[in-house]
């Protein structure tokens, strides 16, 4: 029996990145279903998409990444996916290893896997308060969770059908890639991490300075916190 | 205070505290709101239960009664919180306008061009 992969890409204006992400998917990747959530965007990205061949569902207007990946989980699960595979519309991931989000999902051995930066031979090189960034909230998520987590702000997962369910049904707002590992093990689901190697985004300049890096730290904090408060209703 | 002002008021602060926590819990609030009630409902109590804070805080602004002074940050805050509310609500009005039209052009069958702004 074989088993259905989406490959869900959250873009907000991305017409120069979103073409040469689909290319690469159809080139080195074996997965033909792609579903892209136009978040609003302002520029040509819906169009590109859909003339590379993929489904694309377009937002009224933008949501923010919590609510356009959630639009991706509901859609795999309407649509009876088993698995779904986020991919960022930018192009920082590498689809080749796709494959290794899914190896442990149908292996039965965990219901998220999260693509690690960290965990990658080849060290992503990011700027000193990002990466004192990322060391912080990961050793307050691992703590929190009770297991390891080395990336938690990474958007390359993958998730098995009951995952998508949990996803489809509350997905959080704030900071979504965070709050979800929090939740998902708060539903009882296994998380596992595989290395992950990405690419720094090309266009554009970093906007995160040292005081913004604890700004968002703090309030990431806090909506961890909310987040370990909010009801577990496991049906 | 008088002690039984005191120990009312300390009551209501974390009556009101828990039934905050229980919004946040049952994913009534968004994150951003808990934290702002939650904040909210820890003043108070801290209020209630610490004059000291309230008075220490009203001679720094110069302002006579303690009393006086919890009214008007009350007040600041509850016209600022409106003022937040509005501004959401507009927004919010405009999002449902374009999604009701969404959902009426829909229902028209012919099929949509995707290329609206550009």
């Amino acid at each position: 029996m074989s088993e259905r992969v989406l490959i869900i890409i959250p873009a907000l204006n991305e017409e120069s990145n979103i073409g040469g992400v689909l290319d690469r998917l159809r080139r080195q990747t074996p997965y033909r279903d792609i579903l892209v959530i136009n978040d609003g965007s302002s520029d040509r990205t819906s169009a590109v998409a859909t003339e590379c061949g993929a489904v694309v569902a377009d937002l009224p207007f933008t949501l923010g990444i919590g609510a356009a990946v959630q639009t991706g989980y509901k859609y795999a699960f309407e649509q009876g996916y088993d698995y779904a595979v986020r991919v960022d519309g930018d192009g920082q991931h590498d689809v080749t290893q796709i494959a290794d989000l899914l190896a442990p999902l149908t292996a039965r051995k965990a219901d998220l896997v999260i693509g690690s930066r960290v965990l990658s031979e080849a060290p992503y090189q990011s700027s000193f308060p990002r990466r004192v960034g990322i060391r912080v909230l990961s050793s307050l998520v691992s703590r929190v969770v009770r297991q390891p987590v080395t990336d938690t702000t990474s958007g390359f997962r993958g998730a098995n059908r009951q995952a998508i369910a949990a996803f489809a049904e509350y997905y959080p707002d704030d900071y979504p890639e965070v709050e979800s590992i929090i939740w998902a093990h708060r539903r009882g689901f296994r998380i596992v991490e595989v290395g992950a190697r990405m690419t720094e985004r090309t266009g554009g300049e970093s906007s995160i300075t040292a005081i913004r890096s604890v700004y968002y730290m703090i309030k990431v904090v806090f909506a961890v916190m909310i987040e370990l408060m909010r009801k577990v209703d496991v049906p | 205070m008088e002690p039984r002002l005191r120990i009312f008021s300390i009551m209501i602060s974390v009556c009101l505290f828990l039934f905050i926590l229980e919004l946040v819990r049952r994913k009534k609030l968004m994150e951003r709101y808990s934290l702002l009630w939650l904040v909210m409902g820890a003043t108070l109590t801290t209020i209630a239960a610490w004059p000291r804070a309230a008075q220490f805080l009203s001679r720094l602004f110069g302002v006579l009664a303690v009393s006086n002074m919890v009214f008007l940050a009350a007040m600041l805050f509850i016209v600022v919180l409106c003022i937040h509310f509005s501004v959401r609500i507009s927004s919010l009005s405009k999002e449902m306008r374009e999604v009701a039209q969404e959902i009426a052009l829909l229902k028209t069958g012919k099929s949509v061009r995707k290329e609206m702004k550009s």
